[in-house]
């Protein structure tokens, strides 16, 4: 049935032709930009997907045994200390994450069994004039000790190693998404910067699945190796200090 | 002589009848002269009418604020209604009486004026087609959101809670499969069911790497875990550039529409 017949022409004409010049064209028109937006809001993906993320797998207790096991053997193997590096810890702009911890943590990890004391040296805190200075800084204040320090990531200018507090405190995305953790991230960052002053420039992943070495940007990207906080054997060098192992 | 009488009231029967006939003649004539007239006069205002509240109607779906999720089907609901309100009067809008029609055969202004109105009813009907397309995606999308979500997201993932997550993305990835899908959604689905099925197999090597309790092939199961899930937002892109190329089309067909 055609609606001509089945509607009255009174209705048509009262209100609704007030928006009626009486030609065929009209004046609603509409932003094209305010249409595609709208049926691309409509999307329920993004959001789904979005809410993917990597979840941190419980460690098995065989990997703990191996892990246990390989760093008894790293301990075991464990250049004699023959030499003492020493370093003096500052602060940087303003920093929310705890000082002691950084001190404490810091040390902790470059006197690790697993990492540079491999070298045959240790690492003394000192409160001025060390070998180098170790820094815990805001982000914003990264690029204070080089034009090639950035906001986003730690950094090695000179003398200083220096810690971006942000990454200190949240890691990288890249790392979390990967589903490291925030202490192997700590170990990582500390090594590698301290592996710059060391006399190391960067390393790329050796093969996929294989640990990265320290000297990777792993904070970046892990290139389809595993994450690795540690110096690999091949890493156990210093320019700096004039090692060879 | 005596018949006389008879034959005269007969006569002015006759007369009387004939000026009926002649008189309801012309009152009929008249009267459909003047209804189709009417009819035809009032096409124009009428179908300029139902193209303005129509896209009076579109405006202001298209102006409401973007939405949130919880206010994404009220808009879906209104560009539905908006899709149905087009598919059911298409054929009505310049419907004219059969017993009229036959006019426009032989007066041109008549023909013009229905011609007019299916030219415009023809631009919408073509922005229907565009907007049913996206109908069409957003319930597809809206069930593929539906079955990801159904994958219940972890922050930690015991050894013994390995399995679930393989066979959890398993059921994913067939139900993917399984999806009844418009044209335009095709490559959205097989993304989600290629990377679906990345992450199934990741944690299979995972329990695999485990059960073997060989460290390397189990760190490296975990990366290509992290690779699969980071690539799950292959799907997100697949689909906006799917989506972007529906609206592009939409957006010309509306505009087509609009302005005819
Ligand atoms: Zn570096």
């Amino acid at each position: 049935m055609c609606m001509m017949c089945s509607v009255t022409y009174a209705t048509v004409g009262a209100g609704l032709l007030a928006f009626s010049p009486g030609v065929p064209s009209t004046t609603a028109t509409t932003s094209p930009q305010t249409l595609t937006s709208q049926v691309a809001s409509l999307q329920r993906l993004p959001s789904a997907i979005a809410a993917f993320k990597m979840p941190t797998l419980t460690e098995p207790q065989w990997l703990k045994d191996q892990n246990a096991t390989e760093l008894a053997a790293a301990q075991a193997k464990k250049a004699p200390i023959s030499r003492v590096v020493t370093y003096d810890v500052m602060t940087k702009g303003a920093i929310t994450a705890s000082f002691a911890e950084f001190r404490t943590q810091a040390n902790a990890t470059l006197n690790d069994g697993r990492g540079w004391t491999r070298l045959g040296v240790s690492f003394h805190e000192v409160a001025s004039g060390g070998d180098f200075t170790l820094v815990l800084s805001e982000a914003s204040q990264m690029t204070s000790f080089s034009s090639g320090c950035g906001v986003d990531y730690s950094c090695r200018a000179g003398r200083y190693v220096i810690i971006n507090q942000d990454r200190w405190q949240g890691a990288t995305p890249s790392w979390n998404n990967a589903g490291g953790s925030l202490s192997d991230y700590r170990h990582m960052v500390v090594n590698h910067e301290t592996g710059h002053w060391l006399g190391h420039g960067h390393a790329s992943c050796s093969g996929a699945g294989q640990p990265a070495q320290v000297m990777q940007q792993q904070s970046i990207d892990l290139q389809g190796c595993a994450f690795n906080a540690w110096p690999t054997a091949s890493e156990l060098w210093s320019s700096q200090l004039g090692i060879t192992v | 002589m005596m018949r006389l009488p008879h034959l005269r009231r007969w006569r002015t029967k006759k007369a009387n009848l004939y000026a009926l006939i002649i008189t309801l003649s012309i009152l009929i004539i008249g009267s459909y002269a003047l209804w189709s007239r009417q009819t035809w006069a009032q096409l124009t205002p009428y179908y300029t009418q139902w193209h303005q509240s129509l896209m009076l109607d579109i405006r202001s779906t298209v102006d409401l604020p973007v939405p949130t999720a919880k206010e994404q089907s009220v808009v879906s609901a209104r560009l539905k209604a908006i899709s149905l309100r087009i598919e059911g009067d298409q054929h009505a809008v310049c419907g004219v009486h059969s017993l009229i029609q036959w006019q426009q055969n032989i007066i041109p202004t008549f023909k013009n004026t229905r011609a007019d109105c299916q030219k415009i009813v023809a631009s919408v009907v073509d922005f229907q087609k565009q907007l049913a397309k996206i109908i069409a995606y957003d319930n597809d999308d809206q069930a593929l959101a539906g079955i990801l979500s159904t994958v219940p997201q972890m922050s930690e993932v015991a050894e013994d809670a390995m399995e679930a997550r393989m066979t959890a993305w398993d059921n994913t990835a067939k139900n993917i499969e399984k999806m009844k899908v418009s044209d335009a959604f095709k490559l959205t689905q097989q993304t989600a069911s290629k990377h679906s099925m990345a992450i199934k197999i990741a944690w299979a090597d995972i329990i695999a790497a485990h059960q073997a309790k060989d460290k390397q092939k189990y760190l490296a199961a975990q990366n290509s875990l992290a690779a699969a899930i980071d690539d799950f937002n292959e799907v997100s892109n697949t689909s906006q550039q799917s989506v972007a190329v529906l609206a592009g089309d939409l957006e010309k067909a509306f505009r087509s529409a609009s302005t005819d």
